[in-house]
């Protein structure tokens, strides 16, 4: 069975319950095998032969995994090869490894999202689940090198890696919309 | 991290207060219950709501009870209340809810954990229902049915204790009514009267079924605490 490797962001284990276990589950239906880590945990051989990371997300509470330590061992995401999806901490984590810089931008609860670029994992104007105080700022030219697939009345929502599988959605779509972890999984 | 766990009483928050019991980097130290006069209470479990009392004593936790008249938004201003008392009577620097499924229950108590500058954490989140209801068994929760709130629930399952048994009767219903085996739709409320962390087990001396239109709720007049 193919392997997708989980990565917990979550400095508390409590909260990988609410954040990590129901990727996981969704990746079993999937018939995919999850593989669970702490960034401080990944080794070459975990992220070597999976088919697929996800970042997980954390609590509003949660910015551990932004500090620089974490961000540095991290930095094999700039030339992994397979398809990688950041779930809201998950997508501020891509963005900090590419040299992206967050902003103050807090949404809880259902929102409206406008899908703004085609794409493979969603389409039109949908509701999902927000959670976080930050988002990615359109400061900078690390954007040059993404795709805005998304946005929100408050934030960008999801982003793409121009040249390969990078995904990063501001949103938790494992809480209202798992059908779009189910088609990033079946790339 | 000092945490306060919502807790009514039923089976969710009681699940929810073994993961955080369980977690070495906190410690609970106190449970937080909002007493709703409204039964179609939007937040908050309601059958015998007055038991938590009794649980927190068999628990041996402090319990910090705070009435609301159970207004879709005004219910949210109490809870609120009752969390900034847990913070300045308790220390607490994190909130522990049971939700499972309800974006509208769980956003909720972010927002307001968000503007006290606080942790929020659910344990039981997008759980699958009948992995929970099997874990309580297993983990040798004595949980019983005390209210049905949806067709063919009846009288008959008031009172009755969540066995293997009375789980595949659910799952049954599950299937030709869609009725959640959980409850998470409201179909169902719980009590606990025995969990791995009570020190004491609750007697029930004297109850009633009580009819509330079409509903049912196994009201407990009496009970008390015995050894386990």
């Amino acid at each position: 069975m193919r392997s997708v490797l989980i990565i917990d962001l979550n400095e508390m284990g409590l909260s990988s319950l609410e954040f990590v276990r129901p990727v996981e589950a969704i990746v079993r239906r999937a018939g995919l095998s999850p593989v669970q880590r702490k960034v401080r945990d990944v080794v070459e051989a975990d992220w070597s032969s999976v088919a697929a990371v996800i970042l997980s997300g954390t609590p509003l509470m949660d910015n551990a995994f932004l500090e620089e330590e974490s961000v540095n061992r991290l930095a094999w995401l700039k030339t992994f090869k397979q398809p990688v999806l950041g779930i809201c901490a998950g997508m501020e984590a891509i963005a900090a490894v590419f040299g992206g810089e967050l902003e103050e931008k807090k949404e809880i609860g259902m929102k409206n999202i406008r899908t703004t670029r085609k794409n493979k994992l969603f389409k039109g104007e949908f509701e999902a689940y927000c959670l976080h105080r930050k988002a990615i700022s359109r400061q900078g030219d690390w954007l040059k090198d993404f795709d805005i697939l998304a946005e929100s009345d408050a934030c960008i929502e999801a982003i793409k890696h121009k040249d390969r599988e990078v995904y990063g959605v501001m949103f938790h779509p494992e809480v209202r919309n798992q059908e779009m972890i189910e088609r990033f999984l079946k790339q | 991290m000092k945490l306060a766990v919502l807790f009514s009483g039923g089976k969710d928050s009681s699940y929810a207060l073994l993961k955080a019991l369980e977690s070495e980097e906190h410690e609970v130290v106190c449970l937080v219950s909002l007493i709703s006069q409204n039964k179609e209470s939007f937040m908050f479990h309601t059958p015998n709501i007055s038991m938590t009392k009794l649980q927190a004593e068999a628990i041996g936790l402090p319990l910090i009870e705070q009435e609301t008249m159970g207004e879709k938004e005004k219910e949210l201003l109490d809870l609120k209340i009752a969390i900034q008392r847990a913070r300045e009577e308790h220390g607490v620097e994190g909130v522990v809810t049971g939700a499972i499924e309800s974006v509208y229950q769980a956003s909720r108590v972010q927002a307001i954990c968000d503007e006290l500058g606080l942790w929020c954490f659910n344990p039981l989140w997008k759980k699958d229902q009948e992995e929970l209801m099997r874990d309580l068994i297993s983990r040798g929760f004595e949980v019983i049915i005390s209210g049905v709130f949806a067709y063919p629930l009846n009288e008959g399952f008031l009172g009755r204790k969540l066995s293997e048994k009375l789980l595949d009767e659910l799952l049954v219903l599950e299937k030709k009514y869609r009725i959640s085996p959980s409850g998470e739709g409201g179909e169902i409320e719980t009590t606990v009267l025995d969990a791995p962390f009570f020190r004491k087990k609750i007697k029930i001396l004297d109850f009633e079924p009580v009819d509330t239109g079409g509903s049912w709720v196994f009201s407990i007049k009496d009970a008390g605490l015995v050894s386990r």
